[in-house]
């Protein structure tokens, strides 16, 4: 049976949180891509990583919030063999032991081999399929820009914080876009809190090349909201990397769930975009 | 937006992004800046003369409106002139308003390009007045120092503008404090610095590990108004770069500009720098 490792320990830095004083979801990847050269290195696979030419899928589990000051470290297995590899992480608070987000990577199709003795078992959350849309031509307009130096990983790609800085920033434009603005946020005391994460990478961009993001509502509950981003080539429209964002608007007060109000949930209907819908 | 108008750069304020004002800092503004640029750079066939470089770039910006931590906005930039030199305008867009809140108007000096009259937009910008500089620089008290690090570079691997403008908000709070408007002063007396114009000018170019110094001087002292002069050299003391910072004092609770307090001013006034 195959070892978990640690594969980063640190802390979470104050300019790391975000406006709810959460640690910014774009920092667990930035801790994830150390984990992940790490476990390869450790496996053997370092070559793979860096060549790319692969899918990577980031199924991702937000359990418990880490805050500015939080020590917590990075658990790694080669946790299956079937259609590629597949990965898992687990961040654990240094503090309580307890494991606060799961992280499932798979590398689909990559062509890296592993003994099946050292594979672990998985005892993080199962990712179930979800239906997302295929066409991303009807999303609205929400990220654009081009990679930067600071975007890139060791690896000299845009890395892995990078970009979901880039989905980040794309998720602001569309909360705002449904009325879940900063002065709302202050006024009304509501936020939107994201409790898991898909992330789906087809390559990886280099430096200077420019991106563009769109983004829409799959699926719109009462106070669950689902968004896909998805960030494409502005010259040849084809697809980079997409995220799918699960969260629910919250009472920042009791930090409960909270309905959206009749206003907001007349302008996300508006960016609601069924699933499936081609 | 319309043609030739186009969007160059979308996205949001992060928290870390912001100063002790709790506004989105300068530097962060030419930072999404020097991505427009370099996209429209792109879009009108100009990527290798930006790249190249070897002329000097002005950006006269006006800040007409603040942005804040969770903000969402855009950017809009279109050739605004071809002759006798590249002049480009970027509008910086509140996403959720629609209101044009920062405005870009970004000389490239000795640079002409041929351009279709179609693709030359009007500006709608704020007019910049000629503001004269100081002739006389000896009297510049040094405001930062160091060398260019990694996080400086942009994408054509220079110093880029927004590591340029980094340098030149310590310079920034560096002569505040000189001047009295210290930390300390700051919250005890509840008053701030609050720029509205920028006027930069980039002549040189830092690579990784260059030495840079940056000296520092008022060039005007009004009443609640003040305009920094700040001048970076490289470790030979060739100048790099200029910022001619335009800005009010600022009554933090009232949100006004206020008069400076007299032994702040007396500080100041040994800062002015002849004309």
């Amino acid at each position: 049976m195959g070892m978990w490792l640690e594969t980063y320990r640190g802390a979470a830095s104050p300019w790391e949180c975000d406006i709810t004083g959460h640690f910014t979801i774009a920092f667990y990847f930035d801790r994830i891509a150390i984990a992940e050269a790490s476990l390869a290195t450790r496996l053997g696979l370092t070559d793979l990583l860096r060549s790319g030419g692969f899918v990577r899928r980031y199924n991702v589990r937000l359990v418990n919030e880490l805050h500015a000051g939080s020590a917590f470290h990075i658990e790694s297995a080669a946790i299956g063999l079937e259609g590629g590899l597949r990965f898992g992480h687990r961040v654990v608070d240094s503090v309580t032991g307890g494991a606060i987000t799961w992280v499932e990577v798979h590398w689909d199709g990559a062509a890296g081999r592993l003994p099946p003795d050292s594979v672990a078992a998985w005892d993080g959350p199962e990712f179930a399929a979800r239906p997302a849309p295929a066409n991303p031509g009807r999303l609205l307009p929400t990220g654009a820009g081009r990679v930067q130096p600071g975007d890139l990983d060791e690896f000299d790609f845009m890395g892995l914080r990078g970009m979901v800085h880039k989905f980040s920033d794309t998720a602001m434009q569309s909360i705002c876009a449904i009325g879940l603005t900063p002065e709302y946020n202050k006024t009304d005391r509501r936020s939107y809190s994201t409790v898991e994460l898909r992330l789906r990478i087809a390559r990886m961009p280099r430096l200077g090349e420019a991106y563009r993001i769109g983004s829409g509502i799959t699926h719109l509950g009462n106070t669950s909201v689902h968004f896909l981003h998805v960030m494409s080539d502005p010259e040849s429209g084809r697809e980079i990397a997409r995220v799918d964002r699960y969260g629910v608007q919250l009472d920042l007060e009791t930090r409960r769930p909270a309905p959206l109000a009749p206003a907001l949930r007349k302008r996300a209907e508006r960016l609601l975009f069924a699933a499936g819908q081609p | 937006m319309t043609a030739p108008w186009i969007e160059t750069y979308r996205g949001a304020v992060s928290p870390w992004e912001c100063d002790v004002t709790e506004h989105f800092t300068v530097a962060f503004y030419f930072d999404r800046v020097a991505m427009a640029e370099a996209s429209l750079a792109d879009a009108l066939g100009l990527s290798d003369t930006l790249r190249a470089g070897g002329f000097a770039r002005r950006y006269d910006v006006r800040y007409a409106r603040e942005l804040r931590a969770g903000s969402a906005f855009h950017v809009e930039s279109a050739a605004i002139g071809n002759e006798p030199e590249m002049r480009l305008g970027h509008r910086f867009v509140d996403s959720v308003t629609g209101e044009a809140i920062t405005w870009f108007d970004v000389h490239w000096d000795g640079v002409a390009a041929k351009l279709s009259p179609e693709r030359i937009a009007a500006w709608d910008g704020p007019e910049f007045e000629d503001r004269a500089d100081p002739q006389d620089l000896a009297h510049l008290i040094p405001t930062s120092a160091g060398r260019v690090q990694p996080g400086d570079l942009d994408e054509f691997g220079r110093m880029g503008i927004c590591g340029v403008v980094h340098k030149f908000t310590d310079s920034s709070v560096q002569i505040g404090a000189a001047v009295g408007l210290t930390a300390d002063y700051i919250k005890t007396a509840r008053r701030g610095f609050s720029t509205f114009e920028f006027r930069v000018r980039v002549s040189g170019s830092l690579r990784l590990g260059d030495r840079y110094q940056t000296r520092t001087g008022i060039a005007h002292l009004g009443n609640s108004s003040l305009r920094f002069l700040h001048v970076m050299s490289d470790g030979d003391g060739r100048e790099v770069a200029r910022l001619g910072q335009y800005g009010v004092q600022l009554d933090l609770d009232a949100r006004r500009p206020a008069a400076l307090a007299p032994e702040l001013r007396e500080r100041a006034l040994k800062l002015v720098t002849p004309g």
